[in-house]
């Protein structure tokens, strides 16, 4: 039985499983008719009212108008708190979609132009091309100068729109197009093709390096553009009817709002997933949650349907199993634990739970040990990874005689299973050998060491200890690689103050295809730590 | 993971196919993937990680990530040094296929209810341009010198061996071609050959570069920032060369018309890269024949999609057979034609 209060809805979930996709435009549209077809109820979410009314039939359900209050719980256990006209409602859901589409802004001002009756943005134009079927919408003998990035660079996916438009212009009888450009991005499919065809139909490239044109309005509102011609060198002057310009794809004006409540990292221009290549393609730092199409980054409306039908698969996939990641997982000793929250502030994938216990759930962490490592009262634990006990082991004299050649003192290899790891397993298969006395010791990720863990090193005898991460932007954990620095900073001033040289410790970061690189690396540190005097 | 009856032949062992092997395999799927080399990743595995102080996201390492994670899976059988001699029968196909591990040279068949074909590219050979290719041993293509950087972790002058202190990167070298007929973009050179110029930088600082090039392609979310700094430590000329001679001296004197001045130039270098194109793969025609696929005007095979018509059942490409693309895109790709192929096969 529901529990209706007048401002509350709180639904039980359905039978079969739900997903909240956050969106309202064509991709997002898509993924809930993918996820339905999939045996899935699909609940789009967004604030304009733009999202479809539900559907009955096919087990889609629209909420236009909403906006997210509050995301709490984890993969496979959301519960969601969203606002829709003075209406609260409270939905439970395994999984999450962030699909809002992007904003095109059109770019006036790096061209010196100001909106006006004719500057047209290149979607008016595309919209005109559209509707005009034989009609002619410029005039005949009309000079349209379209201008597609200059001091900054355009983009692929705009620049084919451009001479899409560019070519469809041409072919018209009776005008004249001018392709104004600093690098022409034919990247996306399809685009040189269109460009050598536009040529071919009469329209006139001109390209920019340094010096660009300049615009002014004449008294009929029509252009005047100066420009240094780049083959002759010589100054032309183009008298222009009309501009098309371009336009700058942006994140959706809410994504990094609905992104911080969903705990979800956003890159630099402020689209909802990380520039990290672990993310690729629809991943976010935390499981369970999915972003898609434009809110993820710039992709062609093409590339957005397809976008549409990856994540329906991940997603699906995800609701069918946990991810089959074999993870070690990761407890809290109740009796040590002294609810400081640090673990909860450092988790970079949202898997701490406050709850009368604390806890780490199990189907959002990916087993990176930061908390571990990080815990002040060392209450976290993570299975079969122990690594004050593997130092140990690997310094015990015994196992440093069988490796070493000569009597100098050994050095311990701190390396992450994503990328040291696998680039090491890579180097023995190609042949490649660790230098004598060099004891490995992996751990699931550079968080996963402790300041404590290298001093234990530097105390039972290690000469040298190097720490080897993923590069910096390639961590699983975002930031995994960044703290393992940071501790091994803290480390060194604890050294320097105890008289040891800085230099037996050294962090480096290392990709996983790098047998060679890495193992040349451990050389060359073990190399300069034999240089250094013997350690009383 | 519960098993399904449904098999799926998977004919390409690139990073695309590996991602559909991972996918399908993560379906209960049972996969056989065929590569007509001797090794997986195709061409992607080979290329170096291209990271200086941080990563610059050119997925090399995401290749060997998909590589590791279709070896996982105990659903899936790998048959490398494999070339398919036929595809036979309407649904489900019975694909004969020809091994030639350990010097055997064998034949077998399996029963295949879809197909999905990620053949790849083939890398433009260059013999042709007059750049002296194949006479010239210090004028390699950039897969010559992602195997140099490799090897070796500098660029050497493979004449005699001394680091290379002024380098060349020409662009464009088979792609945006009319008199070849090669009327695309090949998309990941300006990519690849800026970051592997910042990596020998990164290595070997007092290492002059110059680009010579048409436009320059956006990649990356950091495209502009990247650009700027490049721009900063390379010299970019906007002009392909049309001539290459070796000195007396053994350096390589590259003609060029300069846009500025407008008059014709030499410089001189120790190491010309070309930053060759990709083209269809040798074997599209063949596999498009044998499975009855549409090629595109320029020989790529069609990617499929929404848009099916005349398409047998089944069938499904995916990757950089279907035109140039990066890593990250053909994971996408890839990953794409497993939801259709899913579908297909009513497994979810």
């Amino acid at each position: 039985m529901d529990q209706r209060t007048p401002n509350e809805i709180r639904e039980h979930p359905s039978p079969a499983p739900e997903v909240m996709i956050f969106g309202s435009g064509a991709c997002a549209r898509k993924i809930a008719a993918n996820l339905v077809d999939g045996g899935v109820v699909a609940w789009l979410a967004a604030g304009d009212e733009a999202v479809p009314p539900t559907d009955s039939r096919s087990a889609v359900h629209g909420l236009g108008g909403a906006e997210l209050i509050h995301c709490r719980g984890f993969a496979g256990d959301f519960e969601l708190l969203l606002d829709r006209s003075q209406t609260r409602l409270h939905k439970q859901v395994p999984a999450i979609v962030v699909a809002l589409d992007d904003r095109r802004l059109p770019n006036y001002a790096p061209y010196g132009v100001k909106p006006g009756p004719r500057v047209m943005t290149i979607s008016a134009l595309e919209e005109k091309l559209q509707q005009a079927s034989t009609e002619q919408p410029f005039g005949n003998g009309a000079r349209i100068a379209l201008l597609c990035g200059w001091q900054d660079d355009s983009h692929p996916a705009i620049s084919r729109r451009m001479v899409d438009a560019c070519l469809q212009l041409q072919q018209r009888v009776g005008v004249k197009t001018y392709f104004m450009t600093g690098n022409l991005k034919v990247a996306a499919t399809g685009t040189e093709a269109m460009v050598t065809a536009a040529k071919r139909a009469g329209a006139v490239f001109l390209k920019f390096s340094h010096d660009f044109p300049a615009i002014q309005v004449m008294a009929d509102d029509r252009f005047a553009i100066d420009y240094i011609d780049e083959l002759t060198r010589l100054p032309f002057q183009l008298e222009a009817d009309w501009l098309v310009v371009d336009e700058t794809v942006a994140p959706d004006a809410g994504l990094e709002a609905l992104a911080a409540k969903l705990g979800i990292d956003c890159d630099g221009l402020g689209f909802a997933q990380s520039d990290n290549v672990r993310r690729l393609s629809n991943a976010t730092n935390r499981q369970g949650v999915f972003v898609a199409g434009g809110s993820r980054g710039i992709l062609s409306a093409e590339e957005q349907m397809a976008d549409a039908d990856q994540v329906s698969l991940k997603v699906l996939g995800f609701l069918r199993n946990p991810p089959d990641e074999a993870l070690p997982t990761v407890t809290i000793e109740p009796g040590r634990c002294v609810r400081c929250l640090t673990c909860y502030r450092l988790c970079p994938h949202g898997a701490i739970d406050i709850g009368s216990h604390m806890s780490v759930v199990t189907a959002a962490c990916q087993s990176c040990g930061i908390c571990v490592a990080g815990c002040p009262a060392r209450a976290i634990e993570m299975e079969g990874v122990y690594v004050d006990a593997e130092i140990s082991r690997r310094l015990q004299p015994s196992a440093i005689a069988a490796n070493t050649a000569e009597a100098n003192p050994p050095i311990l290899f701190f390396g992450c299973a994503r990328s040291a790891g696998q680039a090491l397993a890579l180097a023995r298969r190609t042949g490649h050998v660790l230098p004598g006395g060099v004891q490995f010791v992996e751990v699931p990720c550079g968080g996963t060491l402790d300041t404590r863990h290298v001093l234990a090193a530097f105390e039972a005898g290690a000469g040298g200890v190097m720490i080897c991460t993923c590069h910096g932007d390639n961590c699983q954990s975002q930031i995994g690689n960044r703290i393992a620095g940071k501790r091994a900073d803290a480390v060194r001033d604890l050294l320097s103050a105890a008289g040891v040289e800085s230099q037996r410790l050294h962090v480096a970061s290392v990709a996983a295809n790098m047998g060679n690189e890495l193992t040349g690396m451990i050389r060359a540190f073990a190399d300069r730590i034999m240089q250094l005097p013997t350690q009383p | 993971m519960k098993a399904d009856h449904h098999h799926v032949a998977v004919i390409g062992g690139g990073v695309a196919g590996l991602t559909a092997v991972d996918a399908l395999a993560g379906w209960g799927v049972q996969v056989s993937l065929f590569e007509k080399t001797s090794i997986l990743g195709g061409h992607a595995v080979q290329l170096n990680c291209k990271a200086t102080d941080a990563c610059v996201k050119c997925g090399a390492c995401v290749a060997a990530d998909k590589l590791w994670r279709a070896t996982r899976h105990a659903n899936v059988d790998f048959h490398t040094d494999t070339e398919i001699e036929e595809i036979a029968g309407q649904l489900p196909y019975r694909i004969r296929y020809r091994s030639h591990r350990s010097g055997q040279s064998r034949s077998a068949a399996i029963q295949a209810d879809a197909i999905l074909v990620t053949t790849g590219f083939s890398p433009y050979d260059p013999s042709e341009k007059p750049y002296g290719y194949g006479q010239f041993e210090n004028v390699i293509t950039s897969l010559d010198a992602e195997r140099l950087l490799r090897e070796n972790t500098l660029i050497r002058r493979p004449s005699d061996g001394q680091p290379a202190r002024r380098m060349a990167f020409i662009q464009c070298v088979g792609s945006r071609d009319a008199r070849l007929g090669h009327d695309w973009c090949s998309k990941i050179c300006c990519a690849s050959s800026m970051r592997m110029a910042r990596l020998i930088q990164s290595r070997q600082p007092d290492t002059q570069i110059t680009f010579f090039y048409i436009d320059v392609q956006t990649f990356g979310k950091d495209f502009q920032c990247f650009y700027q700094i490049a721009r900063e430590n390379f010299s970019m000329i906007r002009a392909i060369p049309c001539d290459i001679f070796r000195t007396a001296a053994d350096d390589l004197e590259v003609i060029y018309f300069d846009p500025h001045d407008k008059a014709s130039k030499e410089a001189f270098f120790d190491v010309v890269v070309l930053s060759i194109g990709l083209v269809p793969g040798r074997d599209n025609a063949d596999m498009a024949r044998m499975l009855g696929l549409p090629l595109d005007a320029s020989g790529f095979m069609h990617p499929g999609g929404d848009d099916r018509r005349a398409w047998p059942a089944g069938v499904y490409t995916a990757g950089a057979a279907t035109g140039p693309m990066t890593i990250a895109e053909s994971v996408s790709s890839a990953e794409k034609s497993v939801f259709d192929i899913v579908r297909y096969l009513g497994v979810g």
